[in-house]
């Protein structure tokens, strides 16, 4: 029941990422000359609707690798104990890394 | 006559290990596809660990960001982003195979599917390092 | 007529202990199976130990590995393999009890509680008359509860708990066809940490099988029925 909602979330945020990943991509290396420099990455980012895809990307990417992460561990084999553990800390992992970043928009951003 | 119990030997367990996800000998297509998701997940986790290193100097300024910006533009990590960006492809291709197979959509295809995977990813890599090389 | 060598794994607890292979220069024919081999060599060593009944691919059990690969030994042409050098191990994944010998408790722990009735009444040709010998016309299940699949499948490799592809292909022939069973019983037993979300798709057990069960589109008929149905 867990499992299949993971499942679930986890080919949501795959494909979702698949498109995430080719905007992100494109918008970076074509669209935004490559941000290459601190200026270009200002400029990149003080564009709304990049912002909004970025912090969607930043959320989604999050999620899927640790729920990735989690699906190794479980492969291992490892009681429902310790299992729970490693999710726990999984999801503070991530929260943090998505606060990190949010962060870190936050400071480009204000920069403009 | 000296009598002794029988003590049947407790069976050999099997060791279970993670290694044995990469064992490939006597595998197929789709155990190789199994592989190389599973390999390919790992490295881009590796790689969005180092992503978050990379950007955090942008907290640092201009120049941090500047300098470890032109501290990549060396041939060796040109090459690993050509791989990142291999593993990025059959990831994401692969991911969608194993999608569709959950939907029960071309699973009698799966083979067929994860060759495509494989082609497309290769043919897309060598059109990335055509334009970054 | 052509001389194949044979390296066959040997293990005997406190016997043989590590572990050893044993190499053979055996002279096979067209037809030798490499069940048949391992019987010729019984013949000069009576601790050489196996598992077989049938003889003809019905019964499952001689499941092993032939250079790498899960067969059934009985079915398995020695020159149709193609190698001077045949390999033969035991089944991956399951207790080793000696030699090529297996303990198939694990499987069966698994395995029983789906309760999958083996034989079924047939449905085809309903019309048609038995004789009354034989009371009505039966269908075996495919399975042959070999356990190939579960030594090829990598995440078993791993992961004990793992209900496995033999247990989850028979709980999705019963859902396919109930008969009477209890099917929220069997969706909670598919449905849950140990059921079928921990396939990963390598699609092993399904090109293992010697009799075309097919686990892994098995569990992938389990998770589309557990996406798209209301229960």
């Amino acid at each position: 029941m867990a499992l299949r909602r993971m499942w679930i979330w986890q080919a949501l945020s795959g494909f979702l990422l698949v498109v995430l990943l080719a905007v992100h991509l494109v918008a970076n290396h074509f669209a935004a000359g490559g941000l290459l420099t601190y200026q270009q990455v200002v400029a990149y980012l003080s564009h709304p609707a990049v912002l909004a895809l970025e912090i969607l990307f930043l959320a989604t990417v999050v999620f899927h690798a640790l729920a990735g992460v989690r699906a190794l561990v479980l492969d291992r084999g490892v009681s429902r104990k310790t299992a729970r553990g490693v999710t726990a800390a999984l999801v503070v992992v991530g929260v943090l890394l998505v606060g990190y970043g949010l962060w870190l928009f936050a400071v480009i951003v204000s920069m403009t | 006559m000296v009598s002794e119990t029988y003590r049947r030997p407790e069976p050999r367990q099997p060791s279970r290990r993670v290694w044995a996800w990469f064992r490939l000998r006597g595998r197929g297509a789709s155990g190789w596809a199994f592989v190389l998701h599973r390999l390919t997940g790992v490295v881009l986790v590796f790689y969005l660990l180092l992503h978050f290193y990379v950007l955090s100097n942008l907290a640092r300024g201009p120049q941090a960001y500047n300098a470890i910006i032109s501290a990549m533009k060396s041939p060796w990590v040109t090459l690993l982003e050509v791989g990142l960006i291999a593993a990025v492809l059959f990831h994401g291709l692969n991911g969608l195979r194993l999608m569709l197979m959950g939907l029960q959509i071309g699973v009698e295809q799966q083979e067929a599917m994860f060759w495509g995977a494989l082609v497309v990813s290769a043919l897309f890599t060598v059109v990335a390092a055509a334009l970054m090389l | 007529m052509a001389t194949v060598t044979f390296k066959i794994y040997r293990y005997k607890p406190g016997a043989i202990d590590p572990p050893r292979y044993d190499t053979f220069r055996v002279e096979v024919e067209d037809h030798t199976t490499v069940l048949d081999v391992l019987e010729t060599l019984r013949l000069d060593d009576l601790t050489l130990t196996y598992r077989h009944s049938c003889h003809h691919g019905s019964c499952g059990t001689c499941g092993m590995l032939v250079n790498g690969r899960e067969v059934l030994a009985c079915v398995t042409n020695v020159l149709a393999l193609k190698t001077d050098e045949v390999v033969v191990e035991p089944l991956r994944n399951a207790p080793l009890v000696s030699d090529l010998v297996v303990d198939m408790t694990p499987f069966f722990e698994k395995y029983e509680p789906v309760g999958m009735p083996y034989i079924r009444r047939s449905e085809y040709l309903p019309e048609a008359r038995p004789p009354e010998a034989v009371g009505e016309y039966m269908r075996f299940e495919s399975c042959l509860e070999c356990g190939l699949c579960l030594s090829a499948c990598p995440v078993v490799a791993s992961d004990a708990h793992y209900l496995g592809p033999a247990a989850l292909a028979a709980a999705a022939r019963v859902v396919q066809e109930p008969r009477g069973h209890d099917l929220p019983a069997i969706f909670q037993m598919v449905d849950n940490d140990e059921g079928c979300w921990r396939c990963h798709a390598a699609m092993e057990c399904s090109s293992v099988c010697p009799n075309g069960v097919d686990p892994g589109g098995m569990i992938m008929f389990l998770r589309k029925m557990l996406l798209t149905q209301r229960r």
